[in-house]
């Protein structure tokens, strides 16, 4: 058994060795599957995409919660989460941070710094909505209108987890390409 | 040029902090905003307190079968399409200039007018009251219990366009 066990990891080194010889010939780049993904998912078009994505969500949120803040303190209220003195706070600060982030990350101006704070708000929302899930609460969404009845539900969430990606996707592409971080850093 | 993580944050730290004052002062000076240095009242506290509120759904149905007040629905315009106390009217707060000059021939000053939202954990009926007032109609009420009391005492209610 230990012949075997030593005979079989020496078979294994010369093996790995050859793949490093091929992944170096290939031009230094690793071959296979999840490259390919990372190589899409890191591409300028790619991350556009969800950066308009992850953007144009935001903002189509946002609108109707910038004209009718009181209804959508009633909606924060609603979700028995915040405790009163910061449910104003929130519904006068979240509404136009999703726009202005928003915008932000589609114009690729501090695209990793917008996408934070969108991603951390959808975090907020996953926590808010999946809570109110557990505990049998069924209120109203408040998602992108504040006074229409759609109420919370897995469908939601499987959307703001889709969300939750994209954000996390724009955040670790550490060169951000396509949008004024690449001109303004040209300019430097 | 790579960004490290922490200035990421930091910037990000900037945003909220600049955009956020942004939404306070916006808040403040925007007619329909809230008020950030206020605490929430809750709005069935709200409702509650308001001098217009009429609370018993029997005087409502009284009211209503005395046929002199007009009945307004402020709740968005698809749940009036649904179902609505009969003989209302919508006026949707999320939709109140596009309402408000359909209904304006039906509604006199004289009359008693009553709004009504979903129940009694909803405020639209009290902002459509507001605006009802300061259209020129002193004499507004509001349904306290709301559509949801109406339809659990099954009190007469039709679907369907207004127009």
């Amino acid at each position: 058994m230990k012949e075997q066990s030593i005979n079989s990891r020496k078979a294994i080194k010369p093996r790995s060795n050859t793949i490093n010889k091929v992944e170096k010939s290939a031009g230094k780049e690793k071959a296979g599957f999840p490259v390919l993904i990372k190589k899409i998912a890191f591409s300028g078009i790619f991350q556009l995409l969800l950066r308009i994505f992850l953007g144009g969500t935001f903002i189509a949120a946002s609108l109707d919660k910038i004209t009718h803040p009181r209804l959508f303190a009633e909606v924060i209220f609603n979700y028995q989460i915040l405790p009163f003195p910061l449910v104003n706070l929130a519904a006068a600060v979240m509404p136009l941070l999703e726009l202005i982030a928003g915008i932000t990350i589609i114009i690729g101006f501090w695209t990793r710094s917008s996408s934070f704070i969108l991603s951390g708000l959808t975090l907020i929302f996953i926590a808010a909505i999946s809570f109110n899930m557990i505990r049998g609460l069924e209120v109203n969404c408040g998602c992108f209108d504040v006074i229409s009845g759609s109420k919370i539900g897995a469908e939601l969430l499987i959307r703001d987890i889709l969300l939750l990606i994209a954000g996390i996707l724009i955040i670790l592409e550490k060169k951000p390409k396509l949008g004024l971080d690449r001109l303004l850093n040209k300019t430097k | 040029m790579e960004e490290r993580f922490g200035k990421v944050f930091i910037k990000a730290m900037i945003m909220t902090v600049i955009i956020g004052s942004a939404g306070i002062v916006f808040n403040l000076v925007y007619g329909e905003g809230v008020n950030t240095f206020k605490i929430f009242t809750p709005p069935g506290e709200l409702l509650r307190s308001d001098p217009r509120t009429i609370h018993s759904v029997e005087e409502i149905k009284t009211i209503w079968g005395s046929g002199k007040a007009i009945f307004i629905d402020s709740r968005p315009y698809k749940d009036y399409l649904k179902s609505h106390i009969s003989g209302a009217f919508p006026l949707p707060y999320d939709q109140l200039d596009e309402f408000y000059p359909r209904i304006i021939r039906l509604l006199d000053p004289g009359y008693q007018i009553i709004t009504y939202c979903d129940g009694a954990e909803c405020l639209s009926s009290m902002h459509v009251a507001d605006y009802l007032n300061r259209q020129g109609f002193p004499r507004v009420n509001i349904f306290f219990g709301g559509w949801e009391l109406w339809d659990i005492k099954n009190y007469p209610s039709t679907g369907g366009e207004a127009f």
